[in-house]
């Protein structure tokens, strides 16, 4: 902004100045200076009919240009209806930081993030799961095999404690055990597999056979068994 | 290498298999060629090894 001055040949007076403010836009002739020709803030808005607010915001509006960058030298207004200066920097630094996930930065858990924390990606894959109703099939858990049960001579039943490979979180909810070898069923007398009465456990799994007729050498019965639930 | 549990009596002779499961007490070993889940005491076990050696009936 310029402000400018000069003498009136003729009567030798400061009475007239002229003002141009380009960055604002406008210009005046100036009135109302003071004897040595300069012109008073109040003289140049009453000049321009502006009002000392919407000075202001001329001056906000020059502004803007700086603002255009965000920096620690420009940083977003902590009043007025700005953001916050530290709130804006903390923002633009977590940027960075949140570009991985670990103990160090675990998702929000504030509105719009997850809901909690979650200590890595299984976490968070079975947060998913649970949210859509997955659970039983993401822990569904078979266990299954073979075992062959000796009789010995002279008796007509056996029983066998098998130990899983991997436990079960609770009693399975199914449990098999058929008989799984040649001639039968009806060798010595008939041949029987089933599950023991006290079982199947989260742990184990307890086989029972039986033959009609007790022979006069061991027997070995094969079975196949297999139990289902959920896992530990 | 597939392996197996087995139970053994006193004179080594298997008397319980188990493939996918464990067994308390018992040996876990590879299972042999031919070895066979109806004829389980036909094989005895001899330093962790099955050995082939046909029950004689008495």
């Amino acid at each position: 902004m310029a402000i400018l001055k000069f003498k009136d040949p003729i009567t030798g007076l400061w009475n007239a100045v002229k003002i141009y403010v380009r960055s604002l836009g406008f210009s005046v002739d100036g009135v109302g200076a003071d004897s040595e020709g300069n012109v008073a803030l109040g003289a140049l808005l009453y000049k321009v009919n502006m009002s000392l607010s919407d000075a202001y915001k001329a001056i906000a509006r020059a502004n803007i240009g700086a603002q255009a960058e965000l920096g620690s030298a420009n940083p977003l207004a902590l009043t007025g209806g700005g953001t916050g200066a530290n709130t804006a920097l903390a923002a633009l630094t977590n940027l960075g930081a949140q570009a991985k996930l670990d103990s160090g930065h675990p998702l929000a858990t504030s509105a719009g993030g997850l809901g909690a924390t979650y200590a890595n990606l299984a976490a968070i894959a079975s947060a998913i799961a649970n949210s859509l109703g997955l659970k039983s099939l993401a822990y569904l858990h078979l266990q299954a095999g073979y075992a062959s049960i000796t009789i010995p001579a002279g008796q007509t039943t056996a029983s066998l404690t098998i130990t899983y490979d991997d436990a079960f979180s609770a009693t399975p909810i199914d449990a098999d055990c058929k008989l799984a070898g040649t001639g039968f069923p009806n060798a010595y007398g008939g041949k029987f597999a089933s599950l023991h009465s006290s079982n199947p456990t989260e742990t184990q799994i307890t086989l029972a056979v039986g033959i009609g007729t007790a022979q006069a050498s061991d027997v070995s019965i094969p079975v196949r068994w297999s139990a289902i639930g959920t896992h530990s | 290498m597939e392996t197996m549990w087995v139970l053994v009596n006193d004179a080594g002779r298997v008397t319980d298999t188990v493939i996918g499961g464990k067994l308390d007490g018992g040996t876990d070993v590879e299972i042999p060629e031919g070895y066979n889940l109806e004829r389980q005491q036909d094989w005895k076990l001899v330093d962790r090894v099955l050995i082939y050696d046909p029950e004689v009936s008495v």
